[in-house]
């Protein structure tokens, strides 16, 4: 008799833990800004623990490519030796063409384009999953992070930022179900949308009747309704069947180490805020957005030097 | 094996499977299914887990995966359902019929995971990651279970006394 009543017991349990999971998902569809804010709070809590537990992942990642260095070190001289070269011409043109552009916008009065601020955190967490495709890293609101931000890595962009705490920011990827990018596409700036589907390469959308996408177009961020800045590299055009397209990111979001969030606010917010200030940012591009170089703040000792994003607008 | 030693084994489990490990889109549900193989054998030792903790263990994960609230606290309770099931029949304890359960529930849990997704999301979710992540756990669970093979009573010795 005491037998079937514990059994009884377990079964009730077991239906109140059911119920109370179905309840869960369902006020978890409805993502109340409560939810949001208990999230973002579970997120800070974890952040220190996750932070440790990531560290052996890295130091061994660090090992890897270093002896992979190693031994590809002699080919790797010469292939680094021409594109030295090749950078050289880049860069002489480039300089070039950067002296034509002041010289125009003097001759237009154009306004300054907004100074871009930015802070590099370590991505520590990452997420599994049918539903999101998501990173954690821990630079949080005080560091001046907010939702919305642009997250990029030295290759482009990887994706935003959606939930902040105070110490660590939850961002969805590109490849994301729930993510949408105003893009250009290819050298006549075709615009589009990128939708992410979660497979490892999102979906070209909305692209206009008419115009017509390649394999290797170039796509970049077009700033579209002020979400981001304008030029961010994306990825290219990888493959292209009937009216759908698929592009592959620059960035590889699935080996994302180091992240920079770029604190874009508006496209009408001027750059003179907080210049010199604010100690949490790691450092201010006293340039337009043109020459926004990322360095790491987190960099461990020792290590690879990291993320040298190109947010060059094209 | 003590339960406290199995909540501390789950918990590190839940951090290790939300780190960034780099794998590719179509190798993310891997972790929680190795996670699921775990509750299934904590599930039917002697000692088993109670549904509280492999409630809070799946909630655990879908706080720091940032899915739905629910979600994996679902599929766990039905693993542990499953393995609370299997455990409370006497005999057939032999390896191959544990595996067995083992590989159906995998599969279930992760049909019925799929199809909690589509409901979801209100449409079709991509299903190679849960099929990637079923087979691997399957694959994986002799080497899960190999440490547990004595308070289970997996030996051949044992379940022939059982049956």
């Amino acid at each position: 008799m005491p037998h079937a009543a514990h059994g009884m017991r377990g079964g009730i349990l077991l239906f109140v833990l059911f119920f109370a999971s179905f309840v869960l998902l369902v006020v978890s569809r409805l993502e109340g800004d409560g939810l949001r804010t208990l999230r973002g709070q579970a997120a800070d809590f974890a952040a220190p623990v996750l932070e440790k537990a990531s560290l052996p992942g890295v130091y061994l990642r660090q090992v890897r490519e270093r002896v992979s260095d190693y031994f590809l070190a002699a080919g790797e001289l010469e292939r680094l030796r021409g594109e030295n070269e090749e950078l050289r011409q880049w860069r002489w043109r480039a300089e070039q063409l950067d002296r034509r552009l002041a010289q125009m916008r003097s001759l237009l009065h154009a306004v300054e384009e907004q100074a871009l601020k930015y802070t590099t955190g370590r991505v520590i967490a990452d997420t599994r999953g049918p539903f999101v495709r998501s990173i954690l890293i821990n630079a949080g609101g005080l560091e001046g992070v907010k939702a919305g931000y642009a997250v990029v890595n030295g290759d482009g962009l990887a994706g935003r930022t959606i939930q902040v705490g105070d110490h660590a920011t939850r961002a969805i990827l590109l490849n994301d179900l729930n993510s949408r990018t105003p893009v250009l596409v290819g050298p006549s700036a075709i615009r589009a949308v990128l939708a992410g589907d979660n497979s490892a390469e999102p979906l070209l959308e909305f692209v206009p009747d008419g115009s017509s996408v390649f394999v290797g177009d170039e796509i970049i961020t077009s700033g579209d309704e002020g979400l981001l800045p304008r030029g961010l590299r994306v990825g290219v055009i990888s493959s292209v069947s009937g009216s759908t397209a698929r592009v592959r990111t620059h960035a590889t979001l699935s080996q994302l180490d180091y992240v920079s969030i770029l604190f874009f606010d508006s496209p009408l917010v001027v750059a003179s805020e907080g210049a010199a200030g604010s100690k949490a940012v790691t450092s201010q591009a006293q340039q337009p957005v043109e020459q926004a170089r990322i360095a790491s703040k987190h960099e461990p000792a020792g290590s690879k030097p990291r993320g040298q994003a190109d947010t060059r607008p094209r | 094996m003590s339960r406290l030693s199995a909540v501390l084994l789950l918990g590190a489990g839940v951090v290790a499977s939300a780190l960034p490990l780099g794998l590719p889109p179509d190798a993310t549900f891997i972790p929680p299914l190795l996670m699921a193989a775990l509750v299934f054998i904590f599930s039917s030792l002697p000692n088993p887990l109670t549904a509280w903790i492999s409630f809070g263990v799946g909630l655990a994960s879908d706080v720091l995966s940032a899915g739905p609230l629910g979600y994996w606290a679902f599929v766990f309770l039905l693993v542990h359902t499953i393995a609370v099931l299997y455990a409370s029949q006497r005999g057939s304890r032999g390896f191959a019929s544990y595996w067995g359960v083992f590989a159906a529930s995998a599969v279930a849990v992760s049909l019925i995971g799929w199809l909690v997704a589509c409901l979801y999301f209100v449409g079709a979710v991509d299903w190679r990651p849960m099929a990637n992540g079923a087979i691997v756990a399957v694959l994986a669970f002799p080497v899960l279970v190999w440490p547990f093979r004595e308070p289970l009573r997996l030996t051949r010795r044992a379940a022939a006394a059982g049956s």
